[in-house]
């Protein structure tokens, strides 16, 4: 019995300082995911529309942007562009790395959902003479919406959980305040519970939203 | 009143006679050492520049150096690689591993602190530790309280002690907090931090490594000292050594001990006999 009261205690103590850095990785998450989702919406319609030369240095950016870690791209944005004399916060350090690097699995995602619509389509399209990127908008977007949201919540969530990168860089976020009251209270089992329990809460929120959109993508594309 | 005291006296001789005899029947870890030709030394290989595997894979670092040292001398000025064994050890690992014999002693980057007194046997210090502020060559700050800014940010590790420091020293100071001295220090050569909390000797490495770095020389807390240790109990062993360490600080192996030191620090021993030190 006495053992719960002081394990509730302990977790009662840092709960204040963990609904800050809860609303600091919220704002990292809040601000890097419309930002990936757009960028990599960009990116992948800008491949498929470009022309080759183009299309293969989108594709060259892409590559270096998935087979890179995170970390490191934060690393350069925070570490390396003050000495170029471009000195931009530690948390928009973050959000852009994120938003960078997942812009590039995102737009790959777009790229493959958009693929699987028939090219009979297209070509459907062009007999009728329509344009393609009156046809991608018009035609193609909507299916491939359907077929992409699934994958992309799973993107997002992991998004959400990257998030945790920023503890590298100074950026006081759930898991950095994590560590820090670690270092107080040695009680590593518990405080690495109660982080975890945070980012489950965020992760179930997202989950559900996501899960909202693609009922709503299916119903308007039926 | 006599034949009491002649009792007594008589007693004491005993217990006396007793004690020697169990010091000689006790063999000295010392004894087993020279007679198996080689000594066997924990480190770590994690703590730069005391212990580290360097680019070429190999494990060196200025406890390595002070450990082969150490072998050197106990084995007549034979250097060769037989006569020593690095054992490499995590930091909760040392103290178990005197204690059971896995190794004959440790050379850590060990804080002689007043709790750890009582469970391992320490010799006196090899070399002095303390906490530094680490800047940039460039930088204003001459004293500590220079740095107490608003327009200033200093860079702090998580452990409390750092936070307590700089609210101690440069409270008016913005802080950032890292999860690693290298993310630390590089905040600083980066711009990204003006000040760094880092141990003395970590701090001169690091200068070292980077002449645009400097070392404010005021320090943010008293000397403390980093000791070979090993287990408790065993005397003569334990004079031997510590008698090899006090020569090494300030003795007839100071020589070698000051080119480890430069090798490591770029400087001459800080912590030694005042007149060693032009």
């Amino acid at each position: 019995m006495e053992w719960w009261i002081i394990k509730l205690r302990l977790i009662a103590s840092i709960y204040p300082q963990m609904v800050d850095a809860l609303g600091v990785t919220v704002t990292i998450a809040a601000l890097s995911l419309p930002l990936a989702v757009a960028l990599g919406a960009v990116v992948a319609v800008l491949r498929m529309l470009s022309p080759k030369p183009v299309s293969a240095m989108i594709g060259f950016w892409i590559e270096f942007m998935r087979n890179t870690p995170l970390l490191l791209q934060m690393f350069l944005l925070y570490f390396a562009l003050p000495m170029l004399g471009w000195r931009l916060d530690g948390l928009y350090c973050g959000v852009l790395a994120i938003a960078l690097q997942h812009s590039a699995f995102l737009a790959e995602t777009f790229r493959g959902a958009i693929e699987t619509i028939s090219r009979r389509q297209w070509e459907a399209a062009r007999a009728l003479g329509i344009a393609d990127s009156t046809a991608l908008w018009h035609l193609i977007l909507p299916q491939a919406a359907v077929r992409v949201a699934a994958p992309i919540g799973n993107q997002l969530l992991i998004l959400v959980k990257d998030t945790s990168v920023v503890s590298g860089i100074a950026v006081l976020d759930l898991t950095l305040t994590g560590k820090i009251i670690l270092e107080r209270n040695a009680a590593s089992f518990e405080v690495f519970l109660v982080v975890a329990s945070f980012y489950l809460a965020l992760t179930v929120v997202l989950g559900l939203l996501v899960r909202w959109i693609e009922n709503r993508t299916r119903v308007m594309a039926a | 009143m006599l034949k009491q005291l002649i009792g007594t006296l008589a007693l004491v001789g005993l217990v006396g006679t007793g004690a020697a005899q169990a010091q000689v029947q006790e063999k000295s870890r010392l004894d087993e050492i020279l007679a198996r030709g080689k000594l066997i030394v924990g480190v770590t290989s994690e703590a730069p520049p005391f212990g580290f595997i360097d680019d070429k894979g190999e494990l060196v670092g200025f406890d390595i150096d002070i450990a082969k040292l150490l072998a050197k001398t106990l084995f007549n000025g034979d250097d060769s690689p037989k006569r020593i064994e690095l054992v490499k050890q995590g930091f909760a690992a040392r103290w178990p591993n005197v204690e059971s014999g896995a190794v004959d002693l440790g050379i850590q980057v060990t804080t002689i602190l007043p709790d750890r007194v009582l469970r391992v046997a320490f010799t006196r210090q090899y070399i002095d530790s303390g906490i530094v502020l680490i800047v940039r060559k460039d930088s204003p700050f001459k004293r500590l309280k220079d740095l107490d800014d608003a327009k200033y940010t200093a860079a702090l590790l998580t452990n409390p002690q750092q936070a307590e420091r700089a609210k101690k020293f440069f409270p008016k100071a913005k802080t950032q907090i890292f999860d690693s001295v290298a993310a630390q220090f590089t905040a600083v050569k980066s711009n990204r931090a003006d000040a760094a909390q880092l141990d003395t000797p970590v701090a001169r490495w690091y200068v070292k490594q980077n002449p645009d770095m400097r070392i404010v020389e005021e320090p943010l807390v008293p000397p403390t000292n980093n000791a070979v240790f090993m287990k408790m109990g065993d005397f003569k062993m334990w004079l031997a050594i510590d008698t090899l360490v006090g020569e090494m600080t300030g003795g007839s192996l100071f020589n070698d001990y000051t080119a480890i030191y430069e090798k490591w620090f770029g400087e001459k021993p800080l912590h030694t006999k005042y007149y060693f030190k032009r």
